[in-house]
């Protein structure tokens, strides 16, 4: 009776220690994780170098970007590329010299599509100006979104992008 | 007269040799060799992303990589853990998922293989390959940062056998 009283306990036992791990031992080493974190744009980034505001002109501000490389050169294509995504080319009139002057004959082309709504808004002479494509020297984009506060109206604001040779 | 004296000594020689191997006996023994078998495994190289933040696609690790030299014949299996912190149970061979607290990237850790046979001192290769998923922001508040203070980063490998 107590043979019978103690089999399945046996029987669990062994089946414990069947089923136990059979590892004879055990190494165990720690790796450290290394992460480099880069902002976008940043020198890990990848695309178009932006062209980064010069110090020593005094009529820098942030948030607008220069390019004076090819000041005073005629024939210049020029290409600014900045942070923030805005763009702008400017080169001659097809087939038309490049003067590079003040009053020449100059194409402004926006890169995206979006935006030539409110260029053109712009062009519409909002503040006396006559702008217009290839016309002009001096052109203001203006930011139509966040308009939210007081003295937050888009023509408020206006980036302004000054094009001189 | 003086060769057959010279015979006569060198014969009485060889004889007086030969008197020594009057008997012999053998026995025979056994060497009792008892191994303990074991594993050793090398440092894992550090485990390295290089991340841009809010980049469309994912990241893959670089390093990672390790060596188990293990008694020939033994099989071992590897897992990974995270933290280090004892006791080194698992027997997971991912980590599915790990913030890092520093710089806020969630990444996932796995390793080459689950599982090997010992081949002595000739030792066997593996990698900790890390993965991160692209359009996470990070947290960076300067151009470039890195994760050197975090609290989090160092994990841990296990080999069983």
């Amino acid at each position: 009776m107590r043979s019978a009283t103690f089999a399945p306990v046996l029987t669990a036992l062994m089946a414990l220690l069947t089923g136990a791990p059979s590892w004879a031992g055990s190494a165990d080493r720690s790796v450290s994780v290394s992460i480099t974190l880069s902002q976008p744009g940043g020198s890990g980034g990848s695309g178009v170098t932006p062209v980064p505001p010069q110090p020593s002109q005094p009529s820098q501000r942030a948030g607008v970007c220069y390019s004076r490389s090819l000041s005073e050169q005629t024939r210049a294509s020029v290409q600014v590329v900045c942070d923030s995504g805005q763009f702008v080319s400017i080169e001659a009139v097809p087939g038309q010299p490049f003067l590079g002057v003040h009053g020449g004959a100059f194409r402004y082309a926006m890169s995206i599509d979006r935006d030539r709504s409110v260029y053109e808004a712009a062009a519409k002479d909002p503040f006396g100006w006559r702008t217009g494509w290839g016309t002009v020297t001096m052109l203001r984009l203006y930011d139509v979104q966040h308009a939210g506060g007081p003295g937050d109206f888009w023509a408020d604001r206006p980036l302004e992008l000054l094009v001189s040779f | 007269m003086k060769r057959i004296l010279t015979a006569t000594a060198i014969a009485a020689a060889l004889a007086a040799g030969n008197a020594q191997a009057a008997g012999q006996a053998t026995s025979g023994f056994n060497v009792t060799v008892n191994l303990t078998s074991a594993c050793t495994v090398t440092s894992p190289t550090d485990v390295v992303f290089a991340y841009t933040s809010l980049q469309a696609g994912g990241s893959t690790s670089s390093g990672g990589t390790f060596t188990v030299n293990c008694t020939t014949s033994l099989p071992y299996t590897l897992a990974l853990q995270a933290g280090t912190t004892a006791p080194f149970n698992s027997v997971a061979t991912t980590i599915p998922s790990i913030t890092d607290n520093v710089v806020q990237l969630t990444y996932s850790l796995a390793l080459s293989a689950g599982s090997g046979v010992g081949n002595g001192l000739t030792g066997t290769g593996f990698t900790i390959n890390g993965n991160m998923i692209g359009g996470q922001a990070g947290t960076c508040a300067t151009a470039t940062c890195d994760n050197l203070t975090s609290t989090n980063r160092r994990q841990t490998l296990i080999v069983n056998y």
